[in-house]
């Protein structure tokens, strides 16, 4: 954990500067310090569109030259979701919400919450009134700071709806939604004859099934709205991309601080609040589930095995990542993370016990995370090999190769029979014509594996015969052809290729923007690039980066149409 | 059933100027009171990795797929499923079925696994239930279920969105009939809270819609549709469940999402549609079972041969449904005869239970069941093993296996056919009309 805070220092802040300084936005109208109730940024206007009493603030400029996409709205991931209230609520243990699982994103295969069916309605619903209970068990001065009796009731509960609700919704509240919660407040009261800790119980309720807390919103408003123009984002929005990116959660006290002060306006003011939140233990949860997301391997607990191959998966990228912390760290250190059940994989003596223990391998059979169970055992059809999944996740997730479009009906590989090797199985399939195409890029590099069975397990024979492992591969785009003859060697030849390089760059961007890089995000891209270069192909260099692009800072305005709802 | 044929009291009762009360009741009246677009049920169900020809199609005799020019066009009424592997468990109930062959989507989807939401859906970005069910008035709209996980291919659409499905049996159970076990005194208190709570949200909701960009605001407005479905039932009370919980939710609780327990929660799902169509708690259910690929699937309850190796030698599954359906051998007719073999315990219960307003839930229902892919091992999706059960109030004409002259688009005009049947007709689709007989 400490070793994220010490690489920091590595990562180079002059390089990052210099990029922030030719970028620094004028975002003066958004960025000062707010009186009570009105807040910095945002809340010029309120979710219901009017202006507030405290006078609007005109849409920050962007400099000239930059560009960045729009950022679509997304709601908060099951995870972000119970964290958040973790945090909100002070609630000592994470919660478990209930909430059903999050889908896979399309575009970038990410975790991504889908649209509220009515299911999720009920849940969340069902969700808020458990914790609204929960956090006011021990009574409201868990989360009050005044006393809301007598004649101060009113203005307790004022200040209640104020200060907490800057924390649920990330922002000042405008003075319409300050009235719409009061006005939740005394209909609990006067038409629901529910007690004072009742109501405020109604309160939260509410705010946890407020849009404003359930998505992260970026300002667009009538002003701006469709005029396509580039905005700097808020200092409260610029907070919640922060914390939301690198700890799932909301923002923290020094964040809120650091947006009151007038602190976080800037890309010098992101890059140092992002290298504080990478210091911090949970943004190594957060980074660990970006890597094993990235190289779709799943993180889950049902039976012994997935547990332990997942067990390993968390701690041989958290040791990459305070270790070197480099890409090729990652897919070639000959380090393993064995428990009992996986040790007879590994072939490795004298370990017992369920927690994982770290163990140097043979450099030639185990090296990284494409050699690891979680990968070869989840990409696999049962006991066998599976190339093509394997080829598939390397070509995908990790060279960032796209695909051409499947032709229809492409029929599957035929029955493993004996006496004939998993490769000449698949190589007949191989040849349809009609498969071709595809298979092309991702055989090979699927291959490449033959020497682990589907269950991890190194082998020297398949079906009879040697296992060949060899191949040649041209990526799409490449200069040249990719020959090898195992796994070693293609692995050698992927982690310093400038298609793994640019491709972490840009799998990291699309975690952080929750969609695909468009062409507004090349300038971002390449700071990221020369970022990650220029630290080593340091990953925490990278990570810390993207917070001081333009596709962090700024984005587009999306046009409206239609009328709503 | 003939569209002419809309005659009520209420509309005699109009043209005459008589009052409501002072009209006997009308045999006409009485008769569309189980009329199909006042009474009936859609049940859409996918299963995956396809068939083998000939342990499906009562007529086939050659493996692996089924070839179009052998038998275009005929519609035959005395076949069999004899002893077909896949498809035998469907015999008792030929007569309620219409059985197809090239049945086909008219989409390009990539291939059979992601053919999923593709299956069912028709126009305005919606799947068939929630086309049907616009306009139901029913406390919940539509039943979305899933057994397995299915990444991007588990869903159905509503207004261009993806719904996701729901999982947890006893969580769906809990939210259809959870009112049943609370207080009366409790249960309105709770419904006041609710009711102001639900304003506010509402309220923010349509205010955050007007600031957002277009594909931002259809994903609130489908939040707000969702509000609406939550208030709108605070008002109507709970339905009560016909005959208690089902046998299938008893406790100890399953774990839904263990692979071991698939079974389980298949068996509980359709008792859930069968309770929640018995009580008039919705009248469109979809069930997703498996796209038959991302999660894996083995069904070690069949025995032996069908052992899930939970030790410590695979991550993935051993004798896993999809990697049987390649080679479609023993293993996989086994498992597909079990899909059925659920399927017409369904059937059953949906014949055994009676309707809200009169005759069997399954008179009044059209449950559509489909396959994902033709065979496991091409992945295709042309000629979808394919069937239809119930006449859906009268509609359609069951008992017979229809044999399409091509594979393309067949699943519009059955589609359609079903939109017709409950009075929500697709517009610009045609329907099959040799479904009606």
């Amino acid at each position: 954990m400490r070793v994220l805070s010490s690489s920091m220092r590595f990562a180079s802040f002059g390089l990052l500067l210099a990029f922030a300084g030719g970028c620094t936005a004028d975002i003066s109208g958004s960025g000062g310090p707010g009186g009570p109730g009105i807040g910095p940024g945002g809340s010029g206007v309120g979710p219901n569109g009017g202006g507030s009493s405290g006078g609007t603030v005109g849409p920050p400029i962007a400099p000239a030259g930059a560009t960045a996409g729009a950022r679509p709205l997304r709601r908060l991931t099951r995870e972000a979701y119970e964290r958040t209230v973790q945090d909100l609520l002070h609630l000592k243990q994470r919660p478990t919400s209930g909430l059903p699982d999050d889908g896979r994103s399309q575009a970038t295969d990410f975790a991504e919450a889908g649209s509220v069916a009515e299911g999720d309605a009920t849940a969340l619903q069902t969700s808020a009134e458990t914790l609204a209970k929960q956090a006011l068990a021990g009574g409201l001065a868990a989360l009050m700071s005044c006393t809301p009796d007598g004649p101060n009731e009113v203005s307790c509960v004022e200040t209640f709806i104020r200060s907490f609700g800057r924390r649920a919704f990330r922002r000042a509240l405008s003075s319409q939604e300050v009235l719409d919660l009061q006005s939740l407040f005394t209909k609990s009261r006067t038409d629901g004859k529910l007690s004072v800790q009742d109501s405020v119980q109604a309160l939260l309720e509410g705010m946890l099934q407020a849009p404003q807390f359930l998505y992260q919103r970026e300002r667009s408003t009538p002003d701006t709205l469709g005029t396509g123009g580039l905005e700097s984002l808020t200092s409260d929005e610029l907070a919640s991309r922060l914390s939301y990116l690198l700890w799932r959660s909301m923002p923290d006290e020094a964040l809120f601080k650091a947006v009151d002060a007038g602190m976080l306006t800037t890309a010098s003011d992101t890059a140092r609040e992002a290298a504080r939140l990478l210091a911090d233990p949970r943004s190594q949860e957060t980074l660990v589930d970006f890597v094993a997301q990235w190289f779709r391997l799943p993180l889950g607990n049902s039976g012994a095995l997935r547990t332990s191959a997942s067990a390993e998966t968390k701690a041989f990228i958290a040791s990459v990542l305070s270790g070197d912390g480099r890409l090729d760290s990652l897919l070639a250190s000959p380090v393993n993370f064995v428990n009992e059940t996986l040790a007879p994989i590994y072939g490795v003596d004298g370990i017992s016990g369920a927690d994982v223990q770290k163990v140097s391998s043979d450099p030639a059979r185990r090296f990284g995370l494409l050699t690891q169970v979680n990968f070869l055992g989840t990409f696999a059809d049962g006991a066998q090999a599976h190339p093509v999944k394997r080829g598939n996740v390397i070509f995908k997730r990790v060279l960032c190769g796209e695909l051409p479009p499947l032709p229809p009906n492409v029929p599957p590989p035929g029955a493993q029979q004996q006496n004939v090797s998993n490769r000449k199985r698949f190589e007949a399939h191989s040849q349809n014509a009609c498969a071709r195409g595809c298979h092309a890029f991702l055989d090979p590099l699927g291959f490449a594996f033959e020497h682990y069975d589907g269950t991890g397990k190194f082998r020297d024979m398949d079906g009879g015969e040697p296992v060949d492992s060899s191949g040649t591969v041209t990526l799409p785009g490449a200069d040249g052809a990719w020959t090898f003859k195992d796994a070693n060697e293609l692995v050698d030849l992927i982690k310093t290729s400038k298609e793994a390089r640019t491709c972490a760059a840009k799998q990291w961007l699309r975690y952080t923007l929750t969609r695909k890089e468009l062409t507004e995000d090349q300038t971002s891209l390449d700071a990221e690039s020369t970022a990650f270069s220029s630290a080593g192909y340091d990953l925490r260099a990278l990570f810390l980066s993207v917070a001081s692009t333009p596709s962090f800072l700024y984005r587009t305005s999306t046009p409206p149409e239609g009328n709503f709802p | 059933m003939s569209r002419s044929a809309r005659f009520t009291r209420r509309t005699f009762a109009r043209a005459t100027g008589l009052s409501l009360a002072l009209l006997p009741m009308l045999e006409a009246d009485k008769i569309l009171r189980a009329a199909p677009s006042d009474a009936t049920n859609l049940v859409t169900i996918a299963w995956p990795n396809g068939v083998r020809a000939t342990e499906w199609w009562p007529d086939a005799h050659k493996d692996a797929d089924y070839l179009l020019d052998e038998s275009s066009g005929v519609t035959e009424t005395n076949f069999t499923f004899g002893n077909r592997k896949i498809s035998g468990p469907l015999e008792p109930h030929k007569q309620d079925l219409l059985f197809f062959l090239f049945a086909g989507l008219t989409a390009k989807v990539e291939g059979g696994h992601e053919s999923g939401p593709e299956m069912f859906k028709v126009t305005d970005g919606n799947t068939l239930d929630q086309h049907v069910a616009r306009n139901h008035t029913t406390p919940f709209k539509t039943l979305n279920l899933a057994v397995q996980k299915m990444d991007n291919r588990g869903h159905i659409f509503k207004g261009g969105q993806a719904v996701s499905l729901e999982q947890d049996p006893y969580a769906v159970f809990d939210r259809l009939f959870q009112g049943g076990a609370l207080d009366a005194t409790v249960l309105t208190q709770q419904h006041a809270n609710r009711s102001s709570v639900l304003d506010y949200v509402h309220k923010q909701l349509e205010g955050y819609g007007k600031i957002l960009g277009t594909e931002d605001r259809q994903r609130i407005a489908f939040h707000l549709d969702s509000i609406r479905e939550l208030e709108k039932r605070l008002g109507s009370g709970t339905a009560a469940t016909p005959g208690g919980k089902p046998g299938s939710l008893s406790e100890p609780r399953f774990n839904p999402k263990d692979v071991s327990s698939f079974h389980l929660a298949t068996r509980a799902m359709f008792d859930l549609i069968v309770v929640a169509l018995a009580s008039g708690a919705t009248r469109a259910a979809t069930l997703m079972l498996s796209d038959g690929d991302a999660a894996g699937l083995a069904m070690p309850w069949l025995g032996p041969d069908f052992a899930l190796d939970t030790g410590s030698d695979y991550l993935g599954i051993q004798n896993n449904h999809h990697g049987h359906s390649h080679v479609i051998d023993e293993i996989h007719h086994q498992m597909q005869r079990w899909f059925v073999t659920e399927f017409a315990e369904f059937i059953g219960k949906l014949k055994a239970t009676p309707g809200p307003t009169g005759g069997t839930l399954l008179d009044q229902s059209a449950v559509l069941c489909m396959n994902n892919m033709n065979t496991g091992g091409g992945h295709g999706t042309h000629n979808l093993p394919t069937f239809l059960a119930g006449r859906c109030g009268n509609y359609f004409k069951t008992g017979r296996y229809m044999k399409y002259q091509e594979w393309k688009g067949n699943h519009d005009g059955i589609k359609a056919a079903i939109a017709n049947a409950m009075g929500t007709p697709l517009n610009g689709w045609e329907e099959d009309a040799r479904l009606r007989g």
